[in-house]
């Protein structure tokens, strides 16, 4: 499965470039919700070496969002992955903290905000 | 019947057009064939007639010449002697007379004196000269002539010779035969046509005769054998001295005309002979035809009618039944057997079979479809229950959510600190200000002192609801215990929490997590001011010294959301910093700098600053007041989406 698709979001995965792309507006219920959202990341890091996930077009993402991403990261973290990319957007008002708290969690993750 | 009258009209319109046109034509036909006969017999008759005219000229001429030839006769008009030739030619003309009518038989003297007439002894001596040109132009030239003249009777055949003795020239003799009736009776009689002779007026004039004769115009009539003369002209003709053709009609009668020029002796045109070719009886022949074709026609028609209406009738009477069962089936009955025309093989046939085919579809259609809407019915009535099942549920919900509300309104009221716990705390003039948004957010705010420590912390829980609330009040309560059990040091303040929340928002599942910034604020020992330790991440936090100088802090690097992670001992710090009398803090949650106005604009961080800068000099409520206000007429009237949370603390 390379595209999942809710009410309001996109989530989509491009094998080759290594890129999950996350777009819309996410509130899904609880970690339960965020289950399918949550194996597209896992497999994101399994891909290759240099993942990237981009955030870009993802306007809103609630707090059991943000916990999944935490969890992300904490699990890249323990890949002993090089790098990971994650692309973001500086107009969006909830990426700018909460991704930044992300970096803090694994220094060799590469913040890109747009 | 609109049916059979709109096959049957254009039949027999067709059929009366071929009809008539072709009584048209046969009468047409006929009428000229008619036409020419009548010319043609015309035609021959008036040769005959010319025929007759020069024979009986040439007869006059012929008698005249035997008389002028007789020796006695030469001699008693050479004497003159009337007596004598009177008793020489009577016995002769009597004799004559018996077998032949001779109108005029009479000798003149030169130029044209009447010596005697044979036929009317007792009239002589009278001057012809003045009409007679033949008798003034024979006595004067001695020769023979004859032809056609006007005379005292009107027109005549005549034929005149001269008479000699000895060689002298002594008069003339002359024998003439009127056109009159007796002679067109007599060609009447031999060829069946009436006669008509006319003269023109001018050559009737130069005569004398005065019979009582009808006079039209320019025209004389001379004779005739109709019962009415009939003047077809009253003109005098001179342009027409050719023979030609009309029509007249009189009394109901019609005729052909022939009208032949009759010409004098000189060939002058002196009068017309007219024919008349009755042809009644062709046109009551041509009536008649017309009226049997008319007849004929209107049989035809008739016939034809009645045959087309038998044969659509005929046709159309199996569809009567038919017709039927389609409004039988109209009206939702299916019942009605066709089977008697499903046999016929012919569209009629195709027709019942279609029909019945159709009518038993719909019948089951019918009852398929009543079945369905019963089904459906059910299904719906179900349905129905299910929803009304489901509002009672979701009322009870609603009613719920809104309990759930007043008590996390309640709750997050309740466990704030009371204006008199902050005014407890000697040292600080503190303040502070909550107001819940309406779905109610998971802010938090407390100020706690034991023995001589003070704290203070702000927090925000991240969501609404009951959820928040409940990390909230949980958060509230760690804070507290730490607190009681006189805990400082900063990393284990904010990792001990982060532990606690971070186990109970997994058991409680509802995945929140919370930014939050920790105080202790430690008073000089010699007194005036005071010292403040800072952990926790948070917002700014903006302090205003004494002079209006503004400084934030950024809480940034002091700490990580709790709850979030497990572990957050490598992100936690801290830092102190002073405060001098005068010097006013400001902690705020991002409801206050992130509320939106109508346009959805945020207030801002840097109006929250020129705000706390324009206020600083005045007591913490007197700043808190101001904020609000500020915030509020930026919010106007758009509704507020997060808590709004203030504290505001000056060292005394």
């Amino acid at each position: 499965m390379n595209q999942i698709e809710g009410e309001g979001y996109k989530a989509s995965i491009d094998e080759a470039q290594q890129i999950l792309r996350i777009e819309g507006t996410l509130r899904l219920n609880g970690l339960g919700e965020y289950v399918p959202i949550s194996a597209m990341l896992s497999r994101l890091l399994l891909l290759g070496a240099t993942p990237v996930l981009d955030l870009t077009s993802l306007g809103f993402l609630n707090s059991s969002g943000i916990a999944v991403l935490s969890k992300f990261v904490i699990e890249a973290r323990t890949l002993n992955l090089q790098t990971l990319r994650i692309l973001g957007a500086e107009s969006v008002p909830w990426q700018g903290k909460s991704l930044r708290n992300l970096q803090r969690l694994m220094p060799a993750l590469t913040l890109e905000l747009i | 019947m609109s049916l059979t009258r709109r096959i049957l009209l254009p039949i027999l319109i067709l059929a009366a057009l071929v009809m008539s046109g072709m009584v048209a034509i046969v009468v047409w036909d006929t009428e000229q064939r008619a036409v020419q006969d009548e010319t043609r017999e015309l035609s021959l008759i008036g040769q005959a007639f010319n025929t007759e005219l020069l024979t009986l000229n040439s007869f006059a001429l012929g008698l005249a010449t035997e008389v002028a030839h007789n020796g006695q006769v030469q001699f008693a008009m050479a004497t003159q002697n009337r007596a004598l030739l009177q008793k020489t030619v009577m016995p002769g003309y009597k004799a004559l007379k018996v077998r032949l009518e001779i109108p005029q038989y009479q000798f003149h003297l030169p130029p044209a004196i009447s010596f005697l007439r044979v036929h009317k002894p007792d009239q002589f001596g009278d001057d012809l000269s003045s009409f007679r040109q033949m008798v003034v132009k024979a006595n004067q030239q001695h020769i023979s002539l004859n032809g056609l003249e006007v005379g005292r009777a009107g027109v005549g055949a005549r034929g005149i010779a001269p008479i000699a003795f000895q060689g002298a020239h002594v008069g003339t003799v002359e024998f003439g035969f009127d056109l009159g009736p007796a002679f067109l009776h007599a060609l009447k009689q031999r060829y069946q046509v009436d006669w008509q002779v006319v003269l023109a007026k001018r050559a009737a004039e130069v005569a004398t005769f005065n019979q009582k004769t009808l006079r039209v115009g320019n025209v004389v009539l001379q004779s005739t054998t109709l019962a009415q003369p009939l003047i077809t002209q009253q003109s005098d003709f001179k342009m027409r001295d050719q023979g030609y053709y009309s029509l007249v009609s009189q009394s109901g009668r019609d005729y052909r005309v022939l009208t032949l020029p009759l010409r004098s002796y000189s060939g002058e045109v002196i009068g017309w002979v007219e024919i008349f070719k009755d042809r009644s009886a062709v046109v009551a022949a041509r009536n008649m035809r017309l009226f049997e074709a008319v007849g004929l026609i209107v049989v035809v028609l008739t016939l034809t009618a009645l045959m087309v209406s038998y044969l659509v009738m005929s046709a159309l009477r199996p569809l009567r039944p038919l017709t039927d069962a389609a409004k039988e089936i109209a009206r939702g009955e299916f019942g009605r057997d066709l089977s008697v025309y499903t046999q016929h093989h012919d569209e009629i046939g195709a027709l019942a079979q279609a029909m019945q085919s159709m009518a038993r579809q719909l019948s089951q259609l019918i009852h398929n479809l009543e079945g369905l809407v019963s089904t459906r019915t059910q299904e719906l009535q179900a349905a129905n229950n299910k929803i009304t099942e489901l509002n009672a549920v979701l009322t009870e919900d609603n009613q719920r959510m809104q309990a759930e509300i007043a008590i996390t309104h309640k709750i997050q009221k309740m466990i704030l600190p009371s204006v008199s716990e902050c005014n407890a705390v000697a040292p600080l003039d503190i303040a502070g200000f909550m107001e819940p948004a309406d779905e109610v957010g998971g802010d938090y705010y407390d100020v706690l002192q034991h023995g001589e420590q003070i704290y203070l912390a702000i927090g925000d829980v991240t969501g609404h609801g009951l959820g928040s609330s409940l990390v909230m009040l949980m958060t509230q309560s760690a804070v507290r215990t730490l607190v009681a059990l006189d805990e400082t040091d900063p990393n284990r303040v904010m990792n001990t929490l982060n532990r606690a929340l971070y186990d109970n928002i997994k058991r409680i599942r509802c995945e929140k997590n919370l930014t939050l910034v920790f105080l202790h604020y430690c008073a000089n020992a010699t007194g005036g001011g005071g010292q403040l330790h800072i952990t926790g991440q948070h917002e700014s936090i903006l302090i205003v010294r004494r002079n209006g100088e503004l400084e934030e802090i950024d809480t940034w690097e002091l700490g990580f959301p709790l709850g979030l992670v497990e572990d957050i001992s490598e992100y936690i710090s801290a830092m102190s910093l002073p405060l001098a009398v005068g010097d006013t803090v400001l902690l705020y949650t991002d409801g206050i700098t992130e509320a939106a106005n109508e346009v959805q604009m945020l207030y801002g961080i840097q109006r929250l600053k020129t705000v706390l800068i324009a206020h600083h000099k005045e007591s913490a409520d007197a700043i808190v007041q101001a904020i609000v206000a500020d915030v509020k007429q930026h919010i106007a009237t758009q509704e507020v989406y997060d808590d709004l949370t203030l504290v505001v603390f000056k060292q005394r």
